[in-house]
């Protein structure tokens, strides 16, 4: 069994790791910073909006089953482009303190941020407030 | 002898397994590929729209409001739609920067994160030219008159200002990021030549820098009502090796007015250098 030990779960361990942590950059700023191969869907109260330039912020507060709550903060794309999209400020502004469910990709950092796609809304409506951040499993995007 | 052949099937079985079970984690962290709507846009390119307008002294008249792409408008769900982009590469590839070596080898030397931190974008400075057309992925307003070409560029508020008599450019101009732009027509065609660009700019986004003796010229036209055809070739004797060209690049005709977007405080920069702190280690 030594050898598993000493070969075997070193390189199994490096394959592991390799596999999940090493991050694919592609050359959109988003890739970069976050994980474009994972999905996230995250669900708490909306705390705060900056609709700002050039990418607008949210926060969410999240919950676990322990209840814990964590802090996410979430970047869309530039609020003009929100806006063009059909999804407007007060989308934002009249559910602060209420729940929400967030679509996007998770930061690569380990910290609880993501880029968002789209935002679930108390009315039911989920809408736009990013531009495509998931390409699927194992890709980081081409554009 | 038998006991060594079976450590080595168990070792791995082990591999194997452990394999699996990183595979199938990874696999439940993920869920559906995309929402409905991105790439499945109800977004359609633009009919024609009938002849291009044209100005009093019978040349095409290049005004409006353009969107890059050929839906005339933007729409964050036709990300990954051929019809958004400014061509397919797929239908007119591009080729790739003729480098020098020297120069080719500069650029290979950048990590993605490295061009990401160091792309002027990130630190909010102008696209330049051809940046403002190429690597701009908002409006333009072109405002034509009868001895100028006004471009107002929604990205960071910025303008560009260029004589349409055929004049000559002046004795070695300042450098600027918009450089100093001069044109003529050729017959439908406005031909933008810029030379003074300024050496911060950026070609693409992924560090094609130029020099000081970079050339651009760009082809302007309007083939329709509701399209703007946009075609660049850029020389750099110190850079490149012969001058490369574009494909035709596609805008449409929005009818909305230009925002404010000024690009400050942008926080990609200090979040891409954490990642590199934690993902690098440091380079001499």
């Amino acid at each position: 069994m030594k050898h598993v030990v000493k070969v075997v779960l070193p390189i199994l361990s490096l394959f592991v790791i390799g596999a999940n942590v090493l991050p694919v950059f592609a050359h959109h700023g988003f890739q970069a910073e976050y994980d474009g191969s994972k999905v996230i869907y995250i669900t708490g109260t909306l705390t705060k909006l900056e609709w700002e330039n050039p990418h607008a912020y949210f926060w969410v507060e999240a919950k676990d089953a322990s209840g814990k709550v964590t802090t996410w903060q979430f970047e869309g794309a530039s609020p003009i482009a929100v806006k063009r999209s059909g999804t407007v400020r007060t989308d934002f502004t009249s559910n602060i303190g209420k729940t929400v469910t967030v679509r996007g990709t998770p930061g690569k950092d380990g910290t609880p941020k993501g880029a968002a796609e789209t935002i679930k809304l108390p009315d039911g409506r989920e809408v736009v407030v990013g531009g495509k951040r998931f390409f699927g499993e194992g890709k980081g995007g081409s554009e | 002898m038998r006991r060594r052949v079976g450590r080595y099937v168990f070792i791995a079985v082990s591999f194997i397994a452990v394999f699996c079970m990183a595979y199938v984690s990874t696999r439940a962290q993920t869920g559906q590929v995309s929402v409905p709507g991105f790439g499945k846009s109800a977004a359609k390119p633009l009919p024609p729209g009938g002849p291009a307008p044209r100005t009093a002294d019978g040349h095409p008249d290049l005004s409006g409001v353009w969107f890059p792409g050929r839906i005339g408008r933007e729409d964050l769900t036709a990300e990954g739609d051929p019809a958004r982009l400014q061509f397919d590469p797929k239908v007119t590839p591009e080729e790739k920067p003729p480098y020098q070596p020297w120069a080719a080898e500069r650029v290979k030397k950048l990590s993605t994160l490295d061009a990401e931190i160091l792309r002027p974008s990130v630190n909010c400075m102008p696209r330049g030219v051809p940046g403002m057309f190429i690597t701009n992925p908002y409006p333009v307003q072109l405002v034509q008159t009868a001895t100028q070409l006004i471009q107002l560029n929604e990205l960071n508020n910025n303008f560009r200002i260029i004589p349409t008599d055929a004049r000559a450019h002046s004795k070695d101009p300042d450098p600027a990021f918009n450089g100093e732009s001069v044109a003529h027509w050729d017959g439908d065609t406005l031909v933008i030549d810029t030379i003074a660009i300024d050496e911060r700019t950026w070609n693409n986004f992924v560090g094609w820098f130029h020099s000081d003796q970079e050339h651009v010229v760009e082809r302007l036209s309007r083939p329709s009502m509701n399209y703007l055809t946009y075609q660049v070739t850029i020389e750099d004797p110190k850079v490149l090796t012969k001058p490369w060209t574009s494909a035709p690049r596609t805008w449409s005709l929005g009818h909305e007015q230009l925002q404010e977007y000024y690009c400050t405080n942008n926080r990609e920069e200090e979040a891409l250098k954490s990642l590199r702190e934690l993902t690098e280690a440091p380079k001499k």
